[in-house]
């Protein structure tokens, strides 16, 4: 094996295949800087590319893109607080308010480097699980995929900062915008008041930029300010690798994290990052912070969503089950390479096996060291007046959220959004479990659903399920413990200066 | 009673009838669509009459006790505290902004797209940011340029419009 991967070292950087490599680079960071925009659209782009070429530099191109995805996606989720991708939610709660105290460099520079490390370490998984990880994968039935649901749910009540009840109802209120459109299994639509833009429910770019892009634009224009409020950076790039070197145990866990849920299918990018920041939250020391700027809460879930695209190629490779519309793609550009991914795939195409591992490490490198090199450039336009930034932002949304369905629906969906969201911003509604709420709401409903036709209640009684059940508590346990105990140290406090 | 909190027990009232309404409307749904949609509007209804509750209760008993709209004051951020006044002048300042995004998009659906987006930065630069001509001129350029290059690469799709533009 160790052999093979040499030799797959040595195709990978023969120099054509490099300048693939660079050019998906390229385009991944540039589909991720854009919000709304995913790895799908960087995949439809380059696909009709990848005709014709050698297997090696097909495989460079497009895992070049889809590795650095979630590198470029942090520009926006730090700067303008608005999701790059699904996969970067979670980065926005501490990433922006740390943009805002002018740290937007310290911010992205930490980003990057996890991003590299997670992304490195993924690919070290993917090269480690190609051959034991097929009885994992098999053991995983709807039972387990619904508590993994219900696991990144119970992250609902560790973002609630302060307000645990509104971030409950926020998290049910976005279950229940996620029941809109057709029911799983039954041919039902619900919610849809005869629209014919409601059908397939509301696309989560819509969403996640009516949430949080329009409240924050609109916040900005009338405090006539900028990103960052006084009108200087202090952070540096410089100690963003310092934070990050500091995390690193942070950034190992993370990663493993990220790429051991990466390697089951259906559970998506965005489920991931939510647990990352969740249980990020919960194993760390001096936690007030969070949620206001603390650099952790970047570094979790950055390392866990670049570590999880090795995880995720797992089951992609070996058994051709697509977790994510860019992993679906992304087989049929193999199969248009003449490769068939499937159980035969590490046996009969052990070197292109292995030059995707490479692909994968080295292009998360040259991603974040593109990305570095462009952080203090990029971050001074949290010192840009609003009044100049945000009419080109508003313009970039509006393009972008009409992308997700191409329909007129899409850009009066995310006027009405940035309405709600901005009205939960002024009432200090948590906004965050509302986002967890909706993507959760399908992939809980399915495989509750699936569940119960299958196994009864009998599931239940599971003993993986049992496992996953503990796991929540003890996460619930550990993430709500410190809020009560400061809440009741707060109330004995007031009730003492009372008396 | 400040704007927030009735801004906040305004929306606790509106979130109570959307998880009232959900719920009735699910019991329409055949046995499999509806359990999913009917629980999450059972408890979502529960815990908004409670939480309606618990904003009327807090808001009668924490004048005077340094905590506002049922939250303790130390929980907000320094900036989402203002006075009246304030509060009052914000509100009025993001309707006005939010005009300004509802005209852009108003404009997209009548003139089209690049005409739209070229009219509103224009517009909002010269206006709001005070920029000057030259400088504006050319910042609308290089949004066009921008957005036909973008267009291009990234096989993107512009809305539909009156003008057919």
């Amino acid at each position: 094996m160790f052999e093979a991967a040499v030799e797959a070292l040595g195709l990978i950087l023969q120099i054509d295949r490099l300048g693939w490599m660079l050019l998906g680079c390229s385009v991944g960071l540039v589909v991720g800087l854009l919000p709304g925009l995913g790895g799908t659209v960087g995949m439809s782009i380059l696909l009709p590319f990848v005709f014709g070429m050698d297997a090696y530099s097909g495989v460079a191109l497009l895992i070049g893109m889809a590795a650095v995805i979630h590198t470029g996606d942090t520009f926006p989720s730090v700067l303008i607080g608005v999701p790059g991708s699904s996969g970067s939610q979670a980065t926005i709660v501490d990433g922006y308010p740390l943009a805002r105290q002018g740290k937007a460099a310290t911010a992205l520079s930490a980003a990057f480097i996890v991003s590299m490390a997670g992304g490195v370490f993924g690919a070290v998984v993917l090269f480690a699980t190609l051959s034991v990880a097929q009885p994992l994968v098999l053991a995983l039935g709807s039972p387990e995929l619904f508590m993994l649901a219900i696991f990144g749910l119970s992250m609902v009540g560790v973002l609630s900062l302060g307000s645990p009840l509104a971030g409950l109802i926020s998290g049910l209120l976005g279950l229940a915008i996620g029941t809109i459109g057709g029911a799983p299994g039954v041919p039902v639509y619900r919610y849809t008041f005869d629209l014919i833009y409601l059908f397939d429910g509301i696309p989560l770019p819509v969403l996640a930029l009516g949430l949080f892009a329009v409240p924050e634009m609109l916040d900005l224009l009338a405090q006539r300010g900028q990103i960052a409020h006084g009108a200087k950076l202090t952070g540096s790039r410089l100690e963003g690798i310092r934070e990050a070197l500091r995390h690193k145990w942070l950034v190992l866990r993370s990663a493993a994290l990220g790429s051991a849920l990466g390697i089951v299918p259906g559970i998506g990018g965005s489920v991931i990052d939510w647990i990352a920041y969740g249980v990020t939250k919960q194993t760390v020391r001096d936690r007030e912070n969070f949620g206001r700027g603390d650099i952790r809460g970047v570094i979790g879930p950055e390392s866990a969503n670049n570590a999880k695209e090795g995880g995720a190629l797992v089951p992609t490779l070996i058994f051709g089950i697509p977790g994510s519309g860019t992993t679906a793609m992304l087989l049929g550009g193999l199969v248009l390479l003449g490769i068939e991914p499937g159980p035969a795939m590490v046996r009969e195409h052990l070197s292109v096996t292995l030059s995707i591992v490479w692909s994968l490490a080295l292009a998360n490198i040259f991603g974040a060291a593109a990305c570095i090199a462009c952080a203090g450039l990029v971050a001074r336009a949290s010192i840009v007046p609003a009044s100049r930034l945000v009419p080109f932002l508003f313009i970039i949304i509006t393009v972008a959220a009409y992308q997700s369905t191409r329909h007129w629906g899409d850009i009066v969906a995310l006027l009405v959004l940035g309405v709600l969201g901005w009205i939960m911003k002024q009432a200090a509604w948590p906004r965050a479990p509302m986002l967890i709420g909706f993507v959760l709401s399908l992939v809980t409903e399915r495989y509750l659903h699936l569940s119960m036709s299958r196994y009864g209640l009998e599931w239940l009684a599971f003993p993986s399920v049992l496992a996953i059940l503990a796991m929540i508590v003890i996460a619930l346990v550990l993430g709500l413990a410190p809020d009560l105990r400061r809440r009741r140290a707060r109330a004995r406090a007031a009730s003492e200066a009372q008396s | 009673m400040t704007v927030r909190d009735r801004l906040r027990l305004g929306f606790s009232l509106v979130v109570l009838c959307l998880f009232a309404y959900a719920g009735l409307e699910a019991l329409d749904f055949s046995r499999r669509a509806r359990y999913m949609p009917l629980y999450v509007s059972v408890a979502g209804f529960t815990l908004s009459a409670l939480l309606v509750f618990l904003e009327c209760w807090r808001m009668r008993t924490a004048a005077g006790r340094g905590t506002r709209r049922g939250v303790a004051i130390e929980d907000l951020a320094a900036e989402d505290l203002f006075s009246p006044e304030e509060e009052r002048h914000r509100l009025k300042t993001t309707a006005y902004y939010l005009l300004w995004m509802v005209g852009y998009v108003a404009m997209i659906a009548l003139v089209g797209l690049p005409v739209a987006s070229a009219l509103f930065l224009g517009a909002f630069l010269l206006v709001e940011a005070r920029m000057r001509p030259l400088a504006t001129a050319l910042s609308v350029a290089a949004m066009l340029a921008g957005l036909l290059v973008l267009t291009h690469l990234m096989h993107l799709r512009w809305p539909s419009s009156l003008a057919g533009w």
